[in-house]
Formats: structure tokens, C-alpha cells, sequence
């Protein structure tokens, strides 16, 4: 029977994020996005690391993995390597990944493992009560900051694209639909998935609030907030590599689209190419057993726990006499 | 006159006639002016018959032959001497023949820095693959942080650490032996891991195989300390026996026993040890984290849990002292009943057996106590074989004498005499004799510092 989102909730767990945090709806949208692709909890790991978001792989009942702060990306490598198998989800915070874990954003980008990234991008590191992340704008002051932020801010998806990532796309954490939507499509993305999510932080970050991107500051003439979301598929674009000869200009159009930033924000998928080899299937290449036998499904021994290996081989090529 | 030496030319320049027959005339060249201009000079290479196939080996290529026969199948590094070249040579041989089964292969990752090589590495165990990495001190420094959640998480995961001349980059061609205490004390708050040192290109090879089995059965870090010494250099051995190696994966637990039962990765028990179950089997879900865990492995700051966790993660220590045999912690040579002992670890091992035989020849006697398990250290047997003696003779590379001070600690038997190098070089036979020597003969200072080599 197939399992329903409320079977990947975890009993007896209190999530204790703050009301109103974004980490919810990120919660719900994984639990939904796991449910309607019929996963069971025991096939996929869900590998965080420090930040309010880290907390998330608790509250979803799946393999959780709480590492570090900064190295969500080569544990969840780790795990997807020994295991391909296995359905592997990291779920990083702003600072998580752009700030100390910046350097493995950019490598796990050039191995293009078949798995999913989503980064939790609220401006703010919460759980120390509210310091600028590397994705606030310069000169912007939320509410802890005793000066404007003084740095320009990455941007996340570019920073994907151009790393290697062969898909990247945008969600709204309280769009919960459209969420699941880009979860679901990132975990079926032949390859590795960025997701960057964007969410309100209520306690830290003033300027960014639910009503920021609601858009209740810039109403129409009834009187009617216009989002500053919008969705890049209503809007026609096409994200789609469909042919390596179409590969560097969507890579422009989907690095114009992602410099968009203030009063027009836009969601949904920047850009998808599953032209490129995965991981799995360069180590396939140099393994050709690597999928049936992949490191963590190998037999060492034999019934009598003897180990199986024969080394005369490499004995032979040391030999002299 | 230069047969041999011309034939070993060649082979060396193999792929490349002109250089080799260029290599061969500087050779004979230099010879024939030797031979017009020394006096006595009649040096001749001879050929040594030793009547059986023999290895010739480095430290490296051993513990890559030993991790494969040990299971290892994720090994990930980030560049650095002298241990990179472990790791190219696993890649090299990626797949191996297994005994009438089908091939194995193990997966060689060069990570972006060591950071990602030790969380890579435990990540690839939890998932439920034998998993190392292989470095040296600054890469170990940086992986620092990685060991500690391996620790507080109970992961099986292997460290084959090089030392080099250190601090910072110090001497990174260099031997040295500077890093013991680090090792042993290195990560914030306090976990348990197993440390294991090698003194010799063969025990490289048998300890790089169970290393893998006491990361799994024992369910912490496991670091094999080694050095620059053992790692580059060549040395010829006999065919290394490995048959009778068994693959011993502790409390690892299978979907099938797991049926109809609550599993808890942290359970209690009161052994310290709890059943492991690897990331994707069915009916075994659980967590992980950095923070503090309950026995589920969600976060808990709750005081007694706390307690508990703290202590059932340390009395695995006193398991390993308690199970792992005495043959695999401490070597014994020479005359043991000897009121002279000389304790060390590591890459001098050859130096001091070769003096302990010419000093013997020359009358004096002397054991060896080599240490290889220096953490947890098996105490009482070192309390035993120390408890006594006139002369203990601590000799290492390094400034310190870190194992006489790790002894000191533990046993309150401190060594009277040091031998110490820190000069970048390997101790040689001649210097290390010609310094016990003049100790036993009441000649030497407490500490003499060796200086051999250019």
C-alpha cells in the first residue's frame, strides 16, 4: 500500500524551530515529494548539516544523517557512493553550504552524482541569532546586524550552474505545492539536483518576511499584494538541455535569469541536462559491476569469514629476484 | 667490470635507448677513472643468490595490498606526501581477483581537501563499505573536526596516517615520528579511538588489514600510524602469507534479524557496544547526529542520557584492551630477563634489531619492547615488562620521547635514557648502536640526539 506524507513523520519528535519558520513547509514538501514517488523511509538518507535546517533529517522518518556544519555534501557523496541504491537526499543551510561548505558546493558540482541538494536560504544564520549569510545582499541590515552587511551576496544558483550542477531550480518554502513539485523533479533528475529554497526566517530576518514576498508592500490599485514570486514555467522559459549544441545558451539564459533579484523574483527550474554522465555511471565505466556490486553490497569473506580477495596479482608485479 | 650495474641502467631507462647508452658511458667512464685514479679501489658489484622469490616493496604499496585483503572497498585522499602514493596504487589496481568468485573492486575518490576525504570516508561506512583515507599531518589536522563526529557516532572508519617533519609544513619530504600525542589526544571532547603503530613494511601489511576489522568491531576511528620512513622506502621481504586472514565485522546486524523488532542504533548495553545496522536496510531506520543522541540517535541534552552515552562510548576502550591479544599490541625481542630494555615504535624497529645482534656479538645484553597498540595502551603488560629494570632506553624521532611520556602517564615507570632524532633523517644501525653502547658502558648523557645523514 502506498504510504501517505504523515508515515514519514517521526513520533514522539518536537520539531523546535520557531513559529512560523520556513523549515516546516520544507518539512512537509519532503514528506509529500517521498510519499508520491512511493520511496519507503529505509530507502532514502537524508544528510544534513549545522543550522536550524540541520534539524530537518529529525523530524522525517528516513535515514537521517546530522554531520557538520559545512559538510552535508561529502557525507551524503559518501553514502551515495557506497550505496547507489539508495535514495540520497543533503539538506543544507545558506551559511551551510555558500559560506564554510563553499568549496564542496563547488566540487560535489563536478562529479554530477545522481542525487539531491536542497539549500535552505533564509539570509540569516539563525541558530546563532542572526549574522548576515553569504546570500544577503550587500547593505542590507536585518535585525541583529550592528552595521549593514558589508559583503556582496553569491548567488546560488549561478554558483550551480557554472559549478557543474545539472540541475538547478528555486522554490518558496510556503509554497508547499510547488515545493514538492521541485523536490519530486529534482530527485527524478538523472544527475545531481540543486534546489534553493527560499524561506522566511521570522525571528532574524526582518526584511525578507513572509509579507516581503507576498508582496504586501506594493499592493495593486484593489488593494491586492502582488507576490514577488513568479513561476519561470508560466512565464515560458525553458530550462530544458535537450542537445549539447543548446548547452551554453541555456546556461546564459538560465545565469540571466537567476540574477534576478527585489521586486521580481523567479521560482521553478533555471536548468536541467541529463546529457552529462553521472558518477555512477563514470565509476560503471571503469567498474563494469560497480551497480550490482557497488562497495557497500560487496562480500568480503567466505562462509568460513576468510577473506575472499586473491592477491597474487599484485604479489607478481612486486616480485624480484 | 660494471655488467650488473650497467643491466640496472637499462632497465631504468628502459623506454628511452639513447639516455640509457648515455647513462651507460657516464657510468663506465666513471668507473675507468676510479679504477686509473684510487688508490685500492676494486670495487666490484656481485650478485647475491637468495634462492627464492622475494617481494620488493614500500610502505605504501603494503598497507594498499593490506586494506584490500582487509575488505577496504572506499579509500579517499587528498594529495599529500608521503601518502598519496597509497592511494594511486589502489586506483591503479581497482579491481581484484578473489578466490574463486567473482571480482571486487574498490572505489578510489581524490576529494577537494581532507575535510571531504574523512567525511566522505565515514559517510561511505555508515552506508555499510569498509572506508579509509590515508594522510599525512596537515591533511590529519584538518580532519580533525570529522574524527570527532566519527567518535561521538560510533563510525568504523579508518585513518592510515604518514607522519612527516612537521610542524606546519615543516620537513614535508622528511621522516619523522612528531605526531603520537596528537593523534592520540587530537578532536574536541572526549571519544574513544584505537591507535595502531607499524615498525615495518611487512607489519604495515598485516596491520592495514586489521585495522579494518577493529574499526568494525570495536565501532570507533581507527588510526594506523605510520611513517615517511616505512611509507617511500623499498625493502625486499619474503612472499607476505595472508590465507589465514578473517574478516570480522562485529555487531553488524542484517535485515532479516532485524524483522518484527524496535531497533536502536545507540542501545545501551553493557558492553558499550550496540547491534549496527548500515544506512538502507529495511525495518532498521535511525539517526545520526553531531549533537548529543538518545539511543534512537535523535538529539537529547537530557542529563542521565547524557551520562549514560559519554560512558557507554569510552568502556569500549577497556573492551579493546581487554580482547585484542597480546601479539598484536606488543613486540618482544632479544633478551627479555635483561635488566637493559629498549622501548620504541614505529620505523626505528629495524635500526635497533640490527644493533641488539651486533651488540649482543659484542657481549652485551638487551631486550626490545616495541609498542604497536599505543592507545589504548595496554598497560599492565607494559607495567610488567618495565617493572625492574636498570636501564630503560626510550628511542623515537622526535624532540619529546612522546612514548616514554605516554608510558610515564600511564604506568609511572619512567624511561632513565633517550635517544632521540629530529633531524628529518631515519635512524641508522651504526648510530643507534654506537648510542646504547655508550649508555651501557655509563659513557652517555641521559638524552643523546642523533645526528646522522645529509
Amino acid at each position: 500500500m502506498a504510504l501517505k506524507p504523515s508515515d514519514f513523520r517521526v513520533p514522539d519528535i518536537y520539531a523546535d524551530w520557531c513559529p512560523g519558520c520556513g523549515d516546516f513547509g520544507i518539512m512537509n514538501g519532503l514528506q509529500m515529494a517521498f510519499a508520491e514517488l512511493g520511496l519507503e523511509p529505509h530507502q532514502i538518507a537524508m544528510v544534513s548539516g549545522i543550522g536550524c535546517s540541520g534539524k530537518e533529517p529529525h523530524n522525517v522518518k528516513c535515514y537521517g544523517v546530522h554531520t557538520l556544519h559545512g559538510r552535508t555534501l561529502p557525507f551524503a557523496t559518501g553514502i551515495k557512493i557506497a550505496n547507489p541504491h539508495l535514495e540520497v537526499l543533503a539538506i543544507g543551510g545558506d551559511g551551510d553550504g555558500l559560506g564554510i561548505g563553499a568549496g564542496h558546493f563547488v566540487n560535489t558540482g563536478r562529479r554530477n552524482l545522481d542525487m539531491t541538494y536542497i539549500i535552505h536560504n533564509n539570509g540569516v544564520y539563525g541558530l546563532t541569532k542572526g549574522q548576515a549569510s553569504p546570500t544577503l545582499q550587500r547593505e542590507m541590515q536585518t535585525k541583529s546586524l550592528p552595521k549593514p552587511n558589508i559583503n556582496e551576496a553569491v548567488n546560488p544558483i549561478g554558483l550551480a550552474i557554472i559549478s557543474g550542477y545539472t540541475f538547478a531550480a528555486r522554490s518558496y518554502a510556503f509554497d508547499v505545492r510547488h515545493l514538492k513539485e521541485t523536490i519530486k523533479q529534482g530527485i527524478q533528475h538523472k544527475g545531481l539536483a540543486f534546489i534553493d529554497c527560499l524561506q522566511p526566517c521570522p525571528t532574524y530576518n526582518n526584511i525578507h518576511t513572509k509579507d516581503w514576498y507576498a508582496g504586501y508592500d506594493r499592493k495593486d490599485e484593489n488593494g491586492k499584494p502582488r507576490s514577488r514570486l513568479y513561476k519561470l514555467e508560466e512565464a515560458g522559459f525553458d530550462p530544458n538541455v535537450r542537445d549539447w549544441s543548446e548547452d551554453f545558451q541555456k546556461k546564459v539564459a538560465a545565469l540571466d535569469k537567476a540574477r534576478e533579484w527585489g521586486d521580481r523574483i523567479p521560482i521553478g527550474i533555471f536548468y536541467k541536462n541529463e546529457l552529462e554522465p553521472t558518477f555512477q555511471e563514470r565509476l560503471a565505466n571503469r567498474i563494469p559491476f560497480y551497480m550490482d556490486r557497488p562497495p557497500a553490497k560487496q562480500k568480503l569473506c567466505d562462509e568460513n569469514a576468510f577473506s575472499k580477495v586473491d592477491l597474487t596479482e599484485f604479489m607478481e608485479d612486486l616480485k624480484t629476484s | 667490470m660494471t655488467d650488473l650495474a650497467e643491466k640496472a641502467v637499462r632497465a631504468t631507462f628502459a623506454e628511452k635507448g639513447k639516455i640509457a647508452e648515455m647513462n651507460v658511458t657516464a657510468l663506465n667512464h666513471a668507473y675507468d677513472y676510479a679504477e686509473e685514479n684510487l688508490e685500492g679501489f676494486k670495487h666490484r658489484l656481485e650478485k647475491t643468490e637468495i634462492g627464492e622469490e622475494r617481494l620488493f616493496l614500500t610502505g605504501n604499496q603494503a598497507v594498499a595490498m593490506g586494506k584490500v585483503l582487509g575488505g577496504c572497498r572506499v579509500q579517499t585522499y587528498y594529495p599529500i606526501t608521503p601518502a598519496a602514493d597509497e592511494s594511486e596504487y589502489l586506483e591503479a589496481h581497482q579491481i581484484m581477483k578473489t578466490r574463486g568468485g567473482e571480482d571486487e573492486a574498490i572505489v578510489v575518490i581524490q576529494t577537494e581537501d581532507e575535510i571531504a576525504a574523512i567525511n566522505l570516508a565515514s559517510g561511505a561506512a555508515l552506508a555499510g563499505a569498509r572506508a579509509a583515507t590515508s594522510t599525512s599531518g596537515p591533511g590529519f589536522s584538518l580532519m580533525v573536526e570529522g574524527l570527532s563526529w566519527a567518535g561521538n557516532n560510533e563510525v568504523p572508519l579508518v585513518i592510515t596516517y604518514y607522519q612527516r617533519g612537521a610542524p606546519a609544513t615543516g620537513l614535508p619530504t622528511r621522516h619523522a615520528q612528531g605526531d603520537l600525542r596528537f593523534v592520540i589526544h587530537a578532536g574536541h571532547g572526549e571519544f574513544p579511538r584505537i591507535v595502531l603503530a607499524s615498525g615495518d613494511i611487512q607489519e604495515c601489511f598485516h596491520d592495514a588489514a586489521k585495522v579494518l576489522n577493529l574499526a568494525e568491531k570495536y565501532q570507533m576511528p581507527v588510526i594506523h600510524l605510520l611513517d615517511k620512513a616505512m611509507a617511500n622506502c623499498s625493502q625486499t621481504y619474503p612472499i607476505f602469507e595472508y590465507g589465514k586472514f578473517k574478516i570480522d565485522r562485529g555487531q553488524l546486524i542484517s535485515e532479516k534479524e532485524l524483522e518484527g523488532k524496535e531497533y536502536n542504533r545507540f542501545h545501551f548495553t553493557e558492553t558499550g557496544l550496540s547491534n549496527r545496522v548500515v544506512l538502507g536496510t529495511k525495518n532498521g531506520v535511525h539517526w545520526y547526529t553531531g549533537d548529543e543522541h538518545n539511543e534512537a540517535g535523535h538529539i537529547s541534552e537530557e542529563p542521565l542520557n547524557r551520562r549514560l552515552m559519554v560512558e557507554k562510548r569510552m568502556k569500549k576502550l577497556e573492551l579493546v584492551e581487554k580482547e585484542v591479544p597480546v601479539e598484536d599490541k606488543l613486540n618482544f625481542y632479544g633478551d627479555i630477563y635483561s635488566e637493559n630494555i629498549v622501548i620504541s615504535w614505529g620505523s626505528p624497529k629495524g635500526a635497533i634489531l640490527e644493533s641488539i645482534d651486533m651488540l649482543k656479538r659484542e657481549g652485551f645484553s638487551l631486550g626490545f619492547m616495541q609498542v604497536r597498540l599505543i592507545h589504548p595502551l595496554p598497560t599492565e603488560q607494559v607495567k610488567k615488562a618495565l617493572g625492574g629494570k636498570k636501564r630503560i632506553i626510550d628511542i623515537e624521532n622526535n624532540f619529546l620521547g612522546q612514548l616514554g611520556g605516554i608510558i610515564k602517564e600511564a604506568t609511572g615507570i619512567a624511561p632513565n635514557y633517550h635517544i632521540l632524532k629530529y633531524t628529518g633523517r631515519p635512524m641508522t644501525t651504526t648510530e643507534v648502536c654506537d648510542a646504547i653502547k655508550a649508555i651501557l658502558t655509563g659513557k652517555a648523557p641521559e638524552r643523546e640526539v642523533l645526528m646522522f645523514g645529509s
